[in-house]
C-alpha cells in the first residue's frame, strides 16, 4: 500500500492502538516441553508504531542485525509487511534471525511501556557519553557527548558469548549467542545454540539497563557494594513482574501450582534456558524462595548479581505475601471457608481469578517499584536508599496503605537484612525521606527561584508545539552551536521550522530539560551575585544544609569541601536532571511533580594519609517538587561534605567517604581486575559489560 | 651447616622477583643434607632475569652441594620454571636425582590426551585472535596486550613461538630429559617418600585433580561461591563457538577441530556479505543504520561510535584468562609432612579452586609409631599445616577459604608468600596479594605471614615482628614473637646491578 493510499485509508478508519506480535513468553526451552510449549507461545500487545520501519526502526529502538564474528549481516523485518500484519508477526523459530528481530523489539517495547506507564513520562535515553579519542603521543583523550539520543540500538547477534549487555559507550543492547555446554541438562540439546536475543527475561533485563541509565547515569558507578548490585537487581525485578502480563501463562501456572505461587514455578524463576545451558543450575539468580538470610545481604554476598539477587528475592517475597493476602478470600469461598483446598486440579473459574489477582497484584508491585526511581538519590544508591524511596513513593501517592503493600514490601526486607543505615525504626514513618511543608519552603528564598524556573519549563511541556520564546536562545545554542548541526548561525525562522517541523516529542521534552538544567544552573550559580553578598547567611546555609551541598565559598566552609572546585567564590556544582512526572493513583489522586537533581564533586585522596592517588567523590540530592504550587515536598540528600564544627573546623570524614575508600581499596575485585588491572579506563568502558559471563 | 640430633627443615624463599623458587633443606643427623627443590622462575617481562637467575641458581648450587635429590615442577608456568633455562649454565653443574611432576605431564595417562586437546584449542584460537584484523585498533591495544601477557606466560618464549605448546617447552625439556633424572609423574593420593628419610618424612600428593571438570574449573560453582573463595568471577560457559569465529574468519590458522559451520548460528541463506550490506543491500538499510552514507562523509563520525566490530573480541581476554586458570590447576600440589612432630608443609604451586576443591576426597593409609595402619586424610594434614606457601602469588582465587586456609588450624601456622606487589602493580596492574586473603592471613598466622617482598631490608625483620604486634585480636605473646623472628632469616646477596638486598628469606621448622 503507498502511503497515499494509507493516507486515506486512515481517513476512515483510526490507526490501532496495538500491534500484535508473537514471541516467547520464556525462551525457546520451554516450547520443547509439552506441558509449557502451548503457552510459550505469547502474543506481545505493543503499542502501535505509526511509522515504524524495517528493523524494525520505530521511535525508541533501532534493531541492527550484524553479527561480526560470523561476517554476516541479517535482513531487517518490515512488520508492516501485510503478510506478517496478517498474522501477528512472524512465528516463533529459532532458526530465522527475523523472528529475533520482531522479538527483541516486542519485548523491548512491553518494557518501555511498563516505564512511562510507572513514571508518567516519555522515557528518554542516556545521552551522556565519552570516547576515547587516540592522539598523537599515543594516549586517550576523553571527548564528552551530550547529544540527544533519540534511538537505543540493539544488535541481536553482536556476541559469541554468553552474555549479553547494555553498552552505555555505544547506547546499545549487544546480545550474545553460544552453543549450550557439552554436559548440559535438562532439554538443551548439547552444542545447541542458544540465543539470549530470545530470552524474554534477558531482553527484559538489559532493556532496563538502558533505561535507568537514562534517568541516573550515575548509578553504573560502582561506589557501594549495592550500585552494580541495584542495577542488576532492578532489571531483574523488571523482567520478573513482566511475566505476569501473558494471561495465558499466568492461568497456567497458577493452575499447576494450585495457586500456590511460593511454589516453584516459572513465574518467578529467570532465565531457564540461559541458566541451564552454562551450567546444572538451572534457572539464574535463585534467591528467590530460598529462605531469608539476613547475613547474605550484611555479611556474605558481593558479587553485583548475586547481591542483586537478595533484592530481587525480597521484592518477590513482598509481592508472594500482597498475593497471599489478596486471594484470602477467594480461597475461603472456594472453599467452604476452611481455606483448604481439595487435592486435584482447581476450578477454572477459581484459577481466572487468582490469576486476575496475581496480575494485578504484580502490575502493582512493578509500578511501584520503577516509581520509586524518581525518589532515589542522583548517586551512590543503596538498597536501603531504594526502600526509602518505594515508600516514600507510594506514601505520597496513595496515603492509606489499606492493602498492606508497604507493610509488606518493609517485613520482607527486614527478614532479608536490608535496612537503611539512617533511620532509627523500620515503620513507615521513619523510612520515608525527609518531608518539607509550605512553611519549610517559605523560609527559602532560593527555591523561588528555582520555581520559577520551573513554571516555564512546566508550561513548555504542556505546549510542545510552541517554540518556548522565553527560552528561545538557550536553545539556539544548544540546538546549533553545541550539536554542530549547521555552521551557519540560522535565522529565527530556521529554528522555529526545526522546532515545528523536524522535532518529535521526545526530543523536545529533551531540549526543554537541557534548557531548564542550564537556567536552574544559572539562578544558583548567580545567586551570591542576585540576592546575598554574605555565603554565610542563615538562608544560604539552610539551603545548603538542606541539599546537603555546598555553593557558595566562605572561609568557614574549606575544612568541609576538600578537592570541591571553585569558580570565582561558587562552588562547582551540576544540575544533572530535571524531569517531571504526572501520577495517578488508584483511587484517583492525582500527583504532578517535577523532580530536580543536583551533584557535586570532590577529589579526595584514595588513601587519606597519601597524596595520590586521588578518586572523584559524589554528593547530590534530589528535589521532589510539587507541581501545584512547586513548593519542596521531599529532599533526598547524600552529603557532600565532611563533618565540621560550627567554627567549621574538620571534626570527621564524610561516613560515605570513609565507606567509599574501604570499598575501592579492600573491595571486591574481580578476578579480570586482579589480571586487567583497574585502570581508569577499565572502570569506564562498559561496567555492565564484565560483570561476569552472565547478562 | 651443622647437623643437629633432630630432623629440621629450612624452606629458603628465595626473593627474585614475581615467581616461585623453593629450596627446602631436611638436615640430619651424621648425613647429607636433603636439597628439595620446588619451582625456579621469575616472570616474563622482569628486567635483568638471566642475572637475577644466575644468583638464585649459584646459591642453589652452593648450598646443595651442586646435588639436589628432588626437583619438584609444579606446573608450567614461566614463573615457576624459566629459572632452569634462564641460568642453565649454572643448573648445568647440578646434579637432578629425581624430578617430581604432576600425572598431567604423563602421555600414558588415560587423560593425557584431552587436557592437552583442551589447551591446545584455547591456545590456537587465541594465537588467530590476535592475528585478527579487528584486533589491531588502538582501542583493543591494552587487551592485547593482557592477552599477549597471560598466553607468554603460559608458552613463555614471546609472540613468534606462540604455538609451542607443552610440554615440549625447552625448560620442560632441558628439565625432565637432559638432566637425565628419574622422572615421577605424581597422582593425587599418592604417598611419595625422600631417600634416606622414609620413616621421618612423608609427602603427600593432593593434586592435580584427575577429574577434569576440576581443572577447568578455575572458580567455585555459584553453590559455593561465597564459601570458598576469595572473589568470585563465574567462568565463561563456552569458549569454542567463538574460537571458531577466530579460526574460520581466514586471518588466522583454522585448526581443523572447530569447524566454522558447526557454529553458524543460521542457515546460509540467511547471510548477507559485510561488503554487500555496506553497498546497500536491504534497501540501503545497513548504509543507513550501520555504516552511514557515503555521500554524507562528514557525518560518518554519528555512526561509527555506534559500531560493534570488535566487540565480539573482547572475551579473547576471558579465555586467555581460562586457559592460564587452567594451567594453574595442573599444579602438582604437594603436602609435606616431618613424621616425629606431625606438623606439614603445604605446597599447592599455583592451584586455584578445581585443584583445591580436589583434595577433600583424599586420604592414605600409612604406618603410625607402634606399626598400626592408620588413616590419613586432607583435613588431619590443613589441621597440622605449620607452613603455607600461599599460592599464586596471593591471588584472590588460589587460596581456598573453608576447604583451604579456614582449615589450617594449627597455632604454629606461618605463611609464606612468594610476590613482588611493586611489580605485579606497576607493570601488570594485578592486586599479588589479594588485599581480602592478606588480612585473612594475618589473623588465621596471628601476624606470622613472610612475604617475599618485605621491605627495608636490613630492617626486613622489624616488619615482621610490628605485623605480629600490631595484631588486633589474638596477639602472640611476647616470647612467642621472638622465637619466630629467631626462626627467620634474611641472607645472601644478588651479584646483580640494583639488587642492594637479601637474595632469600628462610624459615626453620624443628621437626
Amino acid at each position: 500500500m503507498s502511503d497515499a493510499d494509507l493516507k486515506k485509508s486512515e481517513n476512515c478508519v483510526p490507526p490501532p492502538v496495538f500491534r500484535h506480535l508473537r514471541g516467547y513468553a520464556f525462551d525457546p526451552s520451554l516450547s520443547l516441553q509439552l506441558d509449557t510449549a502451548l503457552v510459550n507461545e505469547a502474543v506481545f500487545k505493543i503499542r502501535w508504531e505509526k511509522n515504524l520501519q524495517p528493523g524494525p526502526v520505530g521511535e525508541y529502538l533501532e534493531i541492527v542485525d550484524y553479527d561480526p564474528a560470523s561476517k554476516s549481516f541479517y535482513a531487517p523485518v518490515d512488520l508492516n509487511n501485510p503478510h506478517i500484519l496478517a498474522q501477528n508477526g512472524l512465528a516463533p523459530s529459532e532458526g530465522n534471525p527475523q523472528f529475533h528481530q520482531q522479538m527483541v523489539y516486542a519485548v523491548a517495547m512491553t518494557t518501555i511501556e511498563n516505564f512511562e506507564k510507572a513514571l508518567g513520562r516519555k522515557a528518554l535515553w542516556a545521552s551522556y557519553r565519552e570516547e576515547d579519542i587516540p592522539t598523537e603521543n599515543g594516549k586517550f583523550r576523553k571527548k564528552i557527548y551530550n547529544d540527544y539520543i533519540q534511538r537505543l540500538r540493539i544488535y541481536p547477534h553482536a556476541l559469541r558469548q554468553a552474555n549479553a549487555f547494555y553498552s552505555c559507550g555505544k547506547k546499545a543492547l549487544l546480545f550474545g549467542y553460544f552453543p549450550a555446554t557439552a554436559k548440559a541438562s535438562g532439554n538443551q540439546i548439547p552444542g545447541g545454540m542458544v540465543f539470549t536475543s530470545l530470552s524474554h527475561d534477558i531482553i527484559a533485563h538489559e532493556t532496563t539497563h538502558a533505561l535507568l541509565d537514562g534517568m541516573h547515569r550515575r548509578f553504573i558507578e560502582a561506589t557501594h557494594p549495592d550500585s552494580l548490585a541495584f542495577h542488576e537487581a532492578f532489571a531483574d525485578i523488571v523482567a520478573l513482574f513482566q511475566h505476569f502480563t501473558f494471561p495465558e501463562v499466568v492461568r497456567h501456572q497458577i493452575a499447576q501450582t494450585r495457586g500456590d505461587l511460593t511454589s516453584e514455578n516459572l513465574l518467578g524463576a529467570l532465565a531457564h534456558q540461559f541458566g541451564r545451558a552454562v551450567g546444572p543450575y538451572g534457572a539464574l539468580r535463585n534467591y528467590i524462595g530460598t529462605k531469608p538470610d539476613p547475613a547474605d545481604y550484611q555479611e556474605k554476598v558481593k558479587e553485583p548479581h548475586d547481591r542483586g539477587a537478595i533484592l530481587v528475592a525480597a521484592v518477590f517475597d513482598a509481592f508472594l505475601a500482597i498475593y497471599k493476602n489478596r486471594v484470602a478470600d477467594l480461597l475461603r469461598i472456594a472453599t467452604n471457608g476452611t481455606g483448604l483446598l481439595q487435592p486435584g486440579a482447581i476450578h477454572p473459574d477459581l484459577v481466572n481469578r487468582l490469576a486476575n489477582e496475581a496480575a494485578k497484584t504484580a502490575q502493582q508491585v512493578l509500578t511501584m517499584c520503577i516509581r520509586a526511581l524518581d525518589y532515589c538519590p542522583p548517586v551512590d544508591i543503596s538498597f536501603g536508599d531504594y526502600l526509602r524511596a518505594i515508600i516514600t513513593a507510594d506514601t505520597d501517592l496513595v496515603p492509606a496503605d489499606e492493602a498492606g503493600y508497604r507493610i509488606a514490601l518493609i517485613d520482607a526486607f527486614r527478614r532479608r537484612g536490608i535496612y537503611p543505615r539512617d533511620v532509627r525504626s523500620i515503620s513507615v514513618e521513619s523510612l520515608c525521606w525527609k518531608k518539607y511543608d509550605k512553611a519549610d519552603a517559605e523560609q527559602f528564598k532560593v527555591l523561588e527561584r528555582i520555581a520559577g524556573n520551573l513554571r516555564v519549563f512546566v508550561h513548555q511541556l504542556g505546549y510542545l508545539d510552541e517554540i518556548p520564546q522565553n527560552i528561545f536562545d538557550r536553545f539556539r545554542e544548544i540546538f546549533y552551536k553545541e550539536a554542530g548541526r549547521t555552521l551557519k548561525e540560522p535565522t529565527d525562522q530556521e529554528v522555529e521550522d526545526h522546532w515545528k517541523n523536524e522535532m518529535n516529542e521526545r526530543e523536545k521534552i529533551f531540549v526543554l530539560t537541557r534548557t531548564v538544567s542550564w537556567a536552574l544552573h544559572n539562578e544558583l550559580a548567580d545567586y551570591k551575585s542576585l540576592y546575598y553578598s554574605d555565603p554565610d547567611s542563615e538562608e544560604f546555609i539552610n539551603f545548603e544544609k538542606a541539599t546537603g551541598l555546598y555553593f557558595l565559598e566562605s572561609p568557614q566552609k574549606k575544612a568541609a569541601v576538600k578537592g570541591l572546585e571553585v569558580n570565582h567564590g561558587k562552588f562547582i556544582f551540576e544540575v544533572h536532571s530535571v524531569r517531571s512526572a504526572r501520577r495517578v493513583s488508584p483511587d484517583g489522586n492525582i500527583l504532578n511533580q517535577i523532580i530536580i537533581s543536583i551533584t557535586q564533586k570532590r577529589r579526595v585522596r584514595l588513601d587519606k594519609d597519601k597524596a595520590e592517588p586521588k578518586f572523584d567523590f559524589r554528593g547530590g540530592c534530589t528535589l521532589i517538587m510539587d507541581l501545584q504550587d512547586l513548593s519542596l515536598r521531599y529532599a533526598v540528600v547524600k552529603k557532600i561534605g565532611d563533618e565540621v564544627d560550627d567554627a567549621g573546623n574538620f571534626v570527621a570524614f564524610n561516613e560515605r567517604l570513609t565507606r567509599q575508600r574501604e570499598f575501592r581499596t579492600g573491595g571486591e575485585m574481580s578476578l579480570r581486575a586482579t589480571y586487567f588491572g583497574k585502570s581508569e579506563q577499565n572502570e569506564t568502558d562498559e561496567p555492565l559489560a564484565l560483570l561476569h559471563g552472565g547478562f | 651447616m651443622a647437623s643437629t640430633n633432630k630432623l629440621s627443615v629450612r624452606v629458603r624463599m628465595y626473593r627474585q622477583g614475581l615467581g616461585d623458587c623453593f629450596l627446602l633443606t631436611f638436615q640430619r643427623k651424621n648425613k647429607a643434607d636433603f636439597n628439595l627443590l620446588i619451582d625456579c622462575g621469575l616472570y616474563q617481562t622482569a628486567k635483568g632475569k638471566t642475572d637475577i637467575m644466575t644468583d638464585v641458581a649459584e646459591d642453589i648450587k652452593k648450598d646443595s652441594g651442586a646435588k639436589l635429590d628432588v626437583v619438584v615442577l609444579t606446573h608450567d608456568h614461566y614463573d615457576h620454571t624459566s629459572g632452569f633455562t634462564l641460568a642453565k649454565n649454572v643448573f648445568d653443574k647440578i646434579a637432578f636425582k629425581q624430578v617430581w611432576v604432576g600425572w598431567t605431564e604423563d602421555k600414558n595417562h588415560p587423560k593425557y590426551g584431552e587436557i592437552r586437546h583442551n589447551f591446545n584449542m584455547q591456545a590456537d584460537g587465541l594465537r588467530a585472535a590476535l592475528k585478527l584484523e579487528e584486533m589491531q585498533t588502538k582501542k583493543l591495544e591494552p587487551l592485547r596486550n593482557n592477552i599477549n601477557a597471560l598466553v607468554n606466560e603460559f608458552f613463555g618464549f614471546g609472540e613468534d613461538t606462540l604455538g609451542a605448546v607443552k610440554p615440549d617447552s625447552r625448560t620442560w625439556d632441558y628439565v625432565l630429559k637432559e638432566k637425565n633424572a628419574e622422572v615421577e609423574a605424581c597422582r593425587p593420593g599418592r604417598l611419595m617418600t625422600f631417600e634416606g628419610l622414609e620413616d621421618e618424612v612423608r609427602v603427600y600428593v593432593l593434586g592435580p585433580p584427575e577429574n577434569l571438570d576440576l581443572i577447568f574449573k578455575e572458580e567455585p560453582p555459584a553453590d559455593l561461591a561465597e564459601a570458598e573463595s576469595y572473589r568470585h568471577l563465574l567462568g565463561i560457559a563456552v569458549a569454542e563457538s567463538f574460537l571458531a569465529a577466530v579460526g574460520g574468519n581466514g586471518n588466522g590458522e583454522t585448526s581443523g577441530r572447530l569447524n566454522p559451520k558447526n557454529f553458524s548460528p543460521f542457515d546460509d541463506a540467511h547471510k548477507i556479505k559485510p561488503s554487500d550490506a555496506e553497498a546497500g543491500a536491504s534497501g540501503d538499510f545497513f548504509k543507513k543504520h550501520y555504516f552511514g552514507l557515503k555521500e554524507d562523509e562528514n557525518k560518518k563520525d554519528e555512526f561509527d561510535w555506534r559500531r560493534i566490530d570488535s566487540d565480539w573480541l573482547m572475551v579473547a581476554g576471558e579465555i586467555a584468562l581460562r586457559l592460564d586458570n587452567g594451567t594453574n590447576n595442573t599444579c602438582l600440589a604437594l603436602a609435606i609432612e616431618l613424621v616425629k612432630s606431625g606438623k606439614v608443609l603445604v605446597f599447592p604451586g599455583d592451584a586455584q579452586f578445581g585443584n583445591w576443591y580436589s583434595w577433600k576426597d583424599l586420604s592414605w593409609t600409612v604406618k603410625d609409631k607402634n606399626g598400626e595402619d592408620i588413616k590419613v586424610t586432607t583435613k588431619d594434614l590443613l589441621e597440622r599445616t605449620v607452613l603455607y606457601k600461599v599460592g599464586h602469588h596471593g591471588s584472590h582465587n588460589a587460596t581456598l577459604k573453608t576447604h583451604g586456609l579456614r582449615m589450617m588450624t594449627s597455632p604454629d601456622l606461618v605463611a609464606m608468600i612468594p610476590t613482588n606487589r611493586e611489580f605485579a602493580e606497576k607493570s601488570q596492574g594485578w592486586e599479588m596479594p589479594d588485599k581480602v586473603l592478606e588480612k585473612d592471613l594475618i589473623t588465621r598466622t596471628r601476624g606470622r605471614v613472610i612475604p617475599a617482598d618485605e621491605v627495608g631490608a636490613p630492617d626486613a625483620k622489624k616488619h615482621l615482628r610490628e605485623r605480629c604486634e600490631n595484631a588486633k585480636e589474638n596477639k602472640l605473646p611476647k616470647a612467642k614473637i621472638q622465637s619466630f623472628l629467631k626462626q627467620v632469616n634474611f641472607a645472601g646477596s644478588f651479584t646483580t646491578a640494583g639488587k642492594d638486598e637479601p637474595l632469600y628469606v628462610e624459615y626453620t621448622i624443628k621437626g
